[in-house]
């Protein structure tokens, strides 16, 4: 076997760091789906009426939805009457500090390399840690208060500022806006809610930390964030999941506001069990997320790094509304085994002088196939809009698969669009270079990625472009040494 | 009422036997076999609605609202004699072959090289059974995907059919008129052309497609297989500049052998509705496919370009440059697909989609795209979309162009680039002076 084989066998047979069962005392109820389930959720949270109105109705819908079947992916059926919809720990007091916390919920958090209270003291990120389902911490939260930046859970929001969520809730993303919005909007457990008020450039990372932790339990998330005028904030969003043999599905919704010259940057590190080398279990990772910028001049930024999940379904999106704003899209999806990611973007220009720029960089190993999707659509009034496109893809071995399938949609001669991809495997020059100077082919393979998602990386806020400088040399352990 | 494309899909099944008949086709003969699989695999299709992804940007069941009859008779007051100024190309020598109605006309074609090539068109090779027709009909590659291929299969009333034989070099090129003229009614022409090219030959072929239906809307359905052989070379121009009201599916199959060279270039610039699908499959190693596209659209045009270029051996190399102008409230479609199938190593492909949007009315749809199943390879797409640039507007204006000349030059000049890949000069040479028509560059 040749050392390249050998790298890449390495690459595509590494398995999943992060894999364990932290035993917490979970509520749960029986799997199955329908009406009562949603009026248990409802109830158990205490909602107002008008929520459980909107879950029912986005249920009925989604009864007569079908789940898309236009990606490049391979998707076992789904059974949807099989998935517990709500597990939580246990009913809990209102916690004034970390020592209530479940002692097991800290060690798990610390075993992931989070720990609250080092979180809290060293690093200045206020963090929202969600297990399962239901938000047990949140830190930091006078401090932001003081400049009123309201930063909690969904289930607190809806109790502690209805009339915010009411308003802006399915704004972006409407219920019935596909087959898993739906569900989730039908179903959803917990989130994180965001309002930066006007004027107010929020002084620190806000975070939330996912974990799935109860088997079988499907997850699903609604995050909203509502930046108003002249206000900034920058989100970030970082996923593990502990090792199962059972696929897990998990629909999450994101929805950003952003209104005249605010800017909401999202950073994503995703990293759910991929499932085993032959391609067992593994998390489905379908997610709706989308950002309006609303207000003119505003701007909204996605930047994400893939590296988990079974399956990946995913297409942070930009409706470019207001005049003069901006819509930007980072990506790295890695895949290996037999991963499937098919993620992208959709640039929707609406305002005059709208600008949207995407870069994508793919890299698959192993039998994984990765396709890049993304629609750049310039609406008639969209005058002088300018998009900047660019998918590279990587390919690290002769089994695997790199796809890209951009969508350009323009009614406006003023309009500018550039698309280019391209798709190669690393340069044998390239790696003469890198080993003539005396790395090995490991070190240089490490390198020579990492240079190609560089462009991605450097979009990240510092705390995360470690880890995921981590992750990507984790997933590729055996080449990186 | 509204007569919708199912009516016509129920209407076009029901009448099968009717169409049968009119041909007088033997009982006996294969095809009728043949014909009944095809017409099976249509009705279970039907005709595609805009779910069907390669078939969103054309909605095919709008236009399909006529009472298409497909055609089995030869019109006795057709005008070709009249009509055929339209298909000539000043300066051009060539084996001219033509088709009225979906019907060949002998008396109208002419074949210089006849020791070069064998001809024969498809009605005669039914008839007599001709077993290389059958082979040809019982391998459609692409037998999923489209429904009008079927169509054409279960309808198919002539076509030509083409043989090049092994070494041989045509001096002049095969020139394939296909004209559909009025004759009081919506028609359907189902068209099927058959071309086979041998080893270590060269050759060109052209085939110009004329409507002059008018008011009433004729359908011309056309698929054409090539079959090239290995050590050969052969260009493939298709020129769509008459089609007025019509409504055109062209599909096109090709197999690439060794070391062979295929061009196609695509020059099409009128039609209410163009749909054009080449499947380019490059099954011999070091293989080449070349293609080129123009699509420049006016008023309420609506072309829809659909390449697939499938490396399904190792070291081969494609290159592929379609380019759009788009005017008035056309619509045009782009949909480019490089496949690169396991094991196909060391390929290099590339792509390219400009497009120029010249008025608010119009609109594109481009959708490049890369399915890459080996590592070892090279394969890039780009797409653009945009206006002139001002700057070179500016500079035409200030040395005394007025600014619609100095846009039509500038159009010309972005036009130009596929022209000049055309290699028949008297072909080229006509090309240039239609587009500087539709330009109106006057001096």
């Amino acid at each position: 076997m040749s050392k390249d084989d050998k790298i890449i066998q390495e690459v595509a047979g590494s398995e999943y760091k992060y894999g364990w069962v932290s035993d917490l005392d979970e509520d749960r109820i029986a799997p199955g789906l329908s009406e009562e389930t949603i009026r248990f959720i409802s109830a158990k949270k205490e909602e107002p009426e008008w929520l459980l109105e909107w879950r029912l109705k986005a249920y009925r819908q989604w009864l007569k939805m079908t789940p898309p079947a236009w990606q490049n992916l391979d998707i076992p059926p789904i059974d949807f009457q099989a998935i517990s919809y709500y597990a939580a720990p246990k009913p809990k007091k209102k916690l004034e500090s970390l020592d209530e916390v479940d002692p097991d919920l800290l060690a798990t958090f610390e075993k992931l390399g989070i720990s609250l209270e080092e979180q809290k003291r060293l690093t200045g990120v206020a963090v929202d840690a969600v297990i399962d389902s239901v938000s047990v911490t949140t830190t930091f939260k006078e401090k932001l208060g003081e400049l009123g930046v309201i930063f909690c859970s969904m289930s607190e929001a809806v109790r502690e500022h209805p009339e915010l969520v009411k308003k802006y809730l399915g704004r972006v993303v409407p219920p019935t806006d596909n087959f898993y919005a739906a569900l989730n909007s039908a179903v959803f457990s917990d989130g994180s809610f965001a309002y930066i008020p006007k004027g107010v450039r929020c002084p620190m990372e806000l975070s939330t930390y996912f974990r799935i932790n109860a088997a079988g339990t499907g997850q699903f998330e609604r995050t909203l964030i509502v930046a108003e005028e002249g206000s900034y904030v920058s989100y970030l969003e970082g996923c593990t999941a502990p090792q199962r043999d059972e696929n897990q599905l998990h629909a999450a919704v994101v929805e950003l506001i952003a209104f005249d010259d605010a800017e909401i940057k999202y950073s994503t590190v995703q990293n759910w069990y991929p499932g085993d080398k032959n391609g067992v279990g593994g998390v489905y990772n379908f997610v709706t997320k989308r950002g309006i910028c609303e207000g003119r001049r505003s701007k909204i930024s996605w930047t994400q790094v893939e590296t988990g999940s079974a399956i990946t379904w995913k297409y942070p999106s930009c409706i470019l509304k207001g005049d003069d704003s901006i819509g930007e899209f980072y990506s790295v999806a890695l895949t290996r085994n037999r991963q499937q990611a098919d993620t992208g973007t959709k640039m929707i220009h609406l305002g005059k002088n709208t600008r949207s720029r995407i870069i994508s960089k793919g890299i698959s190993a192993g039998q994984s196939q990765n396709s890049y999707r993304g629609l750049v659509s310039i609406n008639k009034g969209a005058e002088n809009a300018r998009n900047y496109s660019q998918c590279d893809s990587l390919l690290l071995g002769d089994r695997c698969g790199a796809h890209t399938f951009p969508y350009l949609d323009c009614s406006n001669p003023t309009a500018q669009i550039e698309h280019e991809a391209t798709t190669s495997k690393i340069g044998e020059d390239v790696l003469f270079y890198c080993r003539q100077r005396g790395m090995d082919e490991e070190e240089a393979t490490a390198l020579i990625i990492n240079g190609f998602s560089r462009e991605v990386l450097k979009k990240l806020p510092m705390e995360f472009a470690v880890e995921a400088q981590k992750l990507l040399a984790i997933s590729l352990e055996g080449s990186v040494g | 009422m509204m007569i919708t494309a199912n009516d016509v899909k129920s209407k076009l099944i029901e009448n099968f036997n009717v169409f049968e008949l009119n041909l007088q086709e033997d009982e006996s003969n294969p095809i009728a076999e043949i014909r009944r699989e095809a017409l099976k695999n249509f009705e279970a299709m039907g005709f595609p609605t805009r779910r069907h992804e390669e078939w969103k940007y054309t909605p095919v069941s709008k236009y399909l609202k006529y009472d298409f009859e497909p055609r089995t008779f030869t019109d006795n007051g057709f005008a070709a004699k009249d009509a055929l100024p339209d298909a000539a190309i000043s300066g051009l020598r060539a084996n001219v072959l033509v088709f009225v109605n979906g019907k060949f006309q002998a008396a109208h074609s002419d074949i210089i090289e006849t020791d070069k090539f064998e001809f024969r068109d498809i009605a005669s090779a039914i008839n007599a059974e001709d077993p290389y027709l059958f082979s040809r009909l019982n391998a459609v590659i692409d037998r999923e995907k489209d429904p009008f291929i079927w169509l054409n299969q279960a309808y198919m009333r002539d076509g030509a059919m083409i043989r090049i034989k092994d070494r041989v070099k045509l001096q002049y090129p095969i020139y394939l008129v296909n004209m559909e003229l009025p004759s009081k009614g919506n028609y359907l022409d189902n068209v099927r052309h058959l071309i086979r090219v041998g080893d270590h030959c060269e050759a060109s072929i052209i085939t110009n497609y004329i409507n002059r239906s008018g008011e009433d809307r004729n359908l011309g359905n056309y698929f054409t297989q090539v079959e090239v052989g290995d050590h050969s070379h052969l260009q493939f121009y298709t020129l769509q500049y008459e089609l007025g009201n019509g409504l055109h599916i062209g599909n096109y199959e090709v197999q690439v052998g060794k070391e062979s060279t295929f061009s196609t270039f695509f020059f099409s610039s009128d039609g209410r509705l163009v749909r054009n699908v080449s499947n380019i499959i490059l099954r011999g190693e070091h293989s080449e496919g070349h293609m080129y596209g123009l699509y420049s659209l006016d008023g309420n045009d609506h072309c829809d370009n659909r390449t697939v270029i499938d490396h399904a051996v190792p070291d081969c190399f494609s290159n592929e440059l379609y380019k759009g102008i788009l005017d008035g409230n056309s619509v045009g479609v782009f949909n480019g697909k490089i496949m690169v199938r396991p094991g196909a190593q060391k390929t290099n492909a590339y792509q390219h989609n400009p497009n120029l949007i010249l008025s608010r009315g119009a609109t594109l749809h481009a959708k490049p795209q890369l399915e890459i199943f080996a590592d070892d390879v090279k394969c890039t797409h780009g797409a653009t979309s945009g206006q002139l640039d001002e700057e070179h507007l500016f500079y035409l204006r200030s040395r005394g162009l007025d600014a619609a000349n100095a846009k039509a030059l500038l159009t010309y000049a972005f036009a130009y680039e596929v022209v000049e890949k055309v290699k028949i000069p008297a072909l080229r040479e006509f090309l240039e002076k239609r587009i500087q028509g539709k330009l109106l560059i006057h001096d």
